[in-house]
């Protein structure tokens, strides 16, 4: 077990320099000077004198491949450069809104097992009764309405018009409740249907069968037997959830003025902030290695057939 | 066997509930780290009497020192905590401020400015020569980037600067500008850190959260009538309709950077008060007069025609702005001319165009020319809802004379690159070195401006001689006249809607003065009685 989590880290290191490497000459390849776009952005003339001083300041005059070497003698030193546009070191900008996105993620996928766990189960168990169709009426219109939309309804009804909630900012748990709902609807509404269908295939296999032969109550069936089964399916969804979760989720950021990483990346993107977006990338290629091994590793947990190295060997 | 059941299904729960409470904890725990902020809301008894306005703005400040520029909303911020040497009055005219006169000598190649004195920073370093000498060192973005072009700074005593420059420039309307303050020479350590904002102004910082709110406090020793409020609280809202709801819900007192629709709408609100004031930024299109069909001035001058701005006003924008009918200053500026103005007629743009060549023979609503259809490419940045709007309007009053114009969005850092280029035909845009009442904005016409799309010896020779300082303002007035007169002629631009500068706020808000300075945000003498 100790090997193969030593073994899934160290292909980190080819991902990450891998990304690194795509994202640096992508980023490049872009049109748009970021030395002239700050100079733009001052609402003065870039003239060729004020961009060449800009570029030089930026360290943007040394050709590309001496800029990544720089970039990663750096990186590997623990310095992700600094900021473009705040003039901060990157590392620090990232670990200052991490922590927002991370608890926002987490409210929304409590949000969102909260709301698909139950009815998941409930329209598998009452497949095609009215609890079905209504949850998948309900998917339906969770998957189809776009999250700023449904994120500037909620803000109106329950912060403009009954009042009961704050329609900006973060810091208390009723500042997360707004966007974990906006967030978790949307995505409860894939899972609840992901795992009817999962639950509904494994319901259909032998050893449920055996169960029922032995006259088992079809809740406990459902619940002990096939509900761990059904899970690893959604589980593995999940994790890609999770990563892109962490990952920023710009527009509810936008709109619920949350401070997290996805609105500093795509104010990074449109500034043409090579740091700060080389720095995003490389963490957040780290976050979906580390959310995908954390799901490999719960498979264990859910499946002692999955367990890796241990047992006897045929 | 019903045991083993009870028990896994006992287990399985168990386990859930376990990562169920895992995710909760984790979250609280987040939640605290995340907010160590929520001591600015005006939610807590104890401090009902401090008077406290929240103002939601559209962006953060992304820095404070002068060796960068504030960009975007930083610059409300700045206008609280920092102060120029030249202040512009609510009608735009050049007053002292932290000068109290200055005056220029060989031909506006030396400005020298007097100091006020017994001023303090916010640190507590003394206001002097040279603490200006300091703010507009090497170190700042303005000098280094050669904007103003200075070559030296002389401090013959402590209240006296000496500026000498390598070409004549109106100086004093520079330094009006909010991201060129003078800072305390204090403002760094001994290794050259930056260690925080410090100031002369009426409020100064207590707190900054990234991405989230700004908080400043009064400033006790302002030199000047102090500030009337205890806090002011920025509040980072970035998107347009969450600013509205922010301000409907009473979470903010004030907020700036609203939609044209959302501000009609905000009109009927009983609750808030809507403050108007003409601002100094002009809409415009920009034609590549180097390429066709634009290079060809009927065509341009037909486009001019085709224009109806007032409309566009009037049916799209809710009424606010003023349509500039072609005339490239708005009123609130110096040298701006109301008599000039090009009214539509379409009917004759459509005789322009004939007269050119351009005729639709096949019919199909496009003029065309040796078998080439009077088509043309308009760019514009996506973050202005007003320009998109504008842009839809004059794509439908140019197709009613057979031009058609495809809109196409663009990032910044694309739409530089196609500028850069030449690819495009027109170019939409606000503003553009456009700060106080002087008409630095014209400069992109000539020919050698990095903006300049045209090429007319004429108009840079005006442009040179109206830069000199030796002439008096009735020269200066004839010189601008003409300049503008020229640009309405030979339509390099069409000019389209003065921008209203547009401030909402909550009606217990009381005594507020909106000014046509931007963007300065004036805080002076405000109230708040609830």
């Amino acid at each position: 077990m100790a090997n193969y989590i030593i073994n899934r880290l160290l292909q980190l290191i080819p991902v990450l320099v891998g990304v690194s490497l795509i994202t640096f000459f992508i980023l490049n390849l872009a049109p748009g000077d970021p030395a002239e776009l700050m100079v733009r952005a001052s609402g003065m003339e870039p003239t060729p004198e004020a961009v060449a001083s800009m570029r030089e300041e930026l360290g943007l005059n040394y050709p590309l491949h001496v800029r990544y070497c720089l970039w990663v003698w750096h990186a590997l030193h623990g310095d992700l450069g600094v900021s473009y546009h705040s003039g901060l070191p990157v590392a620090r900008e990232l670990a200052l809104r991490f922590p927002a996105t991370l608890q926002l993620a987490l409210a929304s996928s409590l949000f969102m097992i909260l709301l698909a766990l139950p009815a998941g189960l409930l329209s598998a168990f009452y497949n095609r009764s009215y609890i079905d169709h209504l949850s998948r009426f309900a998917a339906l219109l969770g998957a189809s309405m776009p999250g700023y939309w449904l994120g500037l309804i909620l803000i109106y009804i329950f912060g403009v018009r009954l009042g009961l909630l704050p329609v900006m900012g973060s810091g208390t748990i009723k500042h997360l409740l707004l966007p974990a709902m906006t967030l978790g609807f949307g995505l409860a509404a894939v899972y609840a249907r992901l795992l009817r269908a999962s639950l509904l295939e494994v319901m259909g296999q032998d050893y449920i069968k055996a169960a029922r032969a032995r006259g088992l109550r079809e809740r406990r069936i459902m619940l002990a037997y096939a509900f761990k089964n059904a899970l690893l399916p959604v589980v593995t969804a999940f994790g890609m959830s999770l990563g892109h979760l962490l990952g920023g989720m710009v527009v509810v950021e936008t709109i619920f003025s949350w401070p997290g990483v996805g609105r500093l990346s795509v104010e990074a993107i449109f500034a043409r902030d090579y740091p700060v977006l080389q720095g995003y990338v490389l963490v957040m290629a780290l976050v979906f290695v580390v959310v995908n091994l954390l799901v490999d590793l719960s498979y264990v947990l859910l499946n002692p057939r999955l367990r890796i190295g241990g047992g006897e060997k045929r | 066997m019903i045991v083993t059941f009870r028990s896994g299904v006992r287990d399985m729960l168990n386990k859930m509930a376990k990562v169920v409470i895992l995710f909760i904890l984790a979250a609280a725990v987040l939640s605290g780290c995340g907010g160590q902020n929520n001591k600015s809301g005006a939610e807590k008894p104890g401090e009902k009497s401090v008077k406290q306005l929240n103002v939601a703005i559209s962006g953060d400040v992304n820095n404070w020192d002068l060796v960068k520029f504030p960009d975007g909303d930083a610059r409300f911020v700045w206008s609280q905590i920092y102060e120029t040497l030249v202040r512009l009055d609510s009608d735009l005219k050049e007053i002292p401020g932290l000068a109290v006169s200055w005056e220029p000598s060989d031909g506006g190649r030396v400005w020298t400015f007097k100091l006020k004195k017994g001023i303090k920073f916010h640190d507590g370093t003394p206001f002097n020569a040279g603490a200006v000498k300091y703010s507009y060192s090497e170190r700042a973005d303005v000098i280094k980037r050669k904007m103003i072009p200075i070559t030296e700074i002389q401090t013959p005593d402590d209240y006296t600067v000496k500026f000498i420059l390598s070409r004549p420039v109106p100086l004093p309307s520079y330094f009006t500008h909010v991201a060129w303050p003078v800072m305390s020479p204090g403002s760094v350590d001994d290794k050259g850190q930056f260690k925080g904002p410090a100031g002369t102004g009426p409020y100064k910082l207590a707190k900054h959260l990234r991405d989230q709110e700004i908080v400043l406090v009064r400033n006790e020793d302002y030199h000047a009538a102090k500030g009337t409020l205890d806090k002011v609280v920025f509040k980072v809202i970035p998107d347009a309709s969450a600013r509205v709801m922010a301000l409907q819900s009473g979470q903010v007192d004030m907020a700036i950077k609203l939609n044209e629709s959302d501000t009609g709408r905000l009109m009927n609100d009983p609750s808030i008060k809507i403050y108007r004031k003409l601002s100094i930024f002009t809409d415009f299109m920009q034609f590549n007069t180097k390429k066709q069909p634009l290079d060809d001035v009927s065509v341009r001058r037909a486009i001019a025609l085709a224009v109806d701005s007032e409309k566009i006003v009037r049916e799209l924008l809710s009424g606010i702005g003023v349509p500039a009918m072609g005339r490239p200053l708005s009123p609130a500026m110096k040298y701006s001319d109301k008599s000039l103005q090009t009214v539509p007629d379409p009917q004759k743009s459509r005789e322009l165009l004939a007269a050119a060549g351009w005729r639709d023979a096949n019919g199909d609503g496009v003029v065309e020319k040796n078998g080439t259809l009077l088509e043309i490419k308009a760019l514009l940045s996506p973050w202005s809802p007003r320009e998109k709007i504008e842009a839809e309007a004059l794509q439908a009053q140019l197709k009613s004379v057979g031009i058609d114009m495809k809109v196409q969005l663009m990032e910044s850092g694309a739409l530089s690159a196609a500028e850069n280029h030449g690819d495009f035909d027109v170019l939409l845009r606000s503003g553009y070195l456009t700060w106080g009442d002087y008409p630095h904005h014209l400069k992109i016409h000539t020919s050698k401006h990095m903006y300049s799309h045209w090429a007319n010896q004429q108009y840079d020779n005006l442009i040179m001689q109206g830069e000199s300082a030796s002439l008096d303002d009735e020269a200066k007035k004839k010189i601008y006249r003409q300049t503008q007169q020229l640009i309405m002629e030979e339509v390099p631009a069409v000019y389209l809607i003065h921008e209203e500068k547009v401030v909402a706020a909550r009606n217990y808000v009381k005594d507020y003065q909106i000014t046509a300075e931007d963007p300065w945000l004036n805080l002076a003498g405000i109230e708040i009685e609830k």
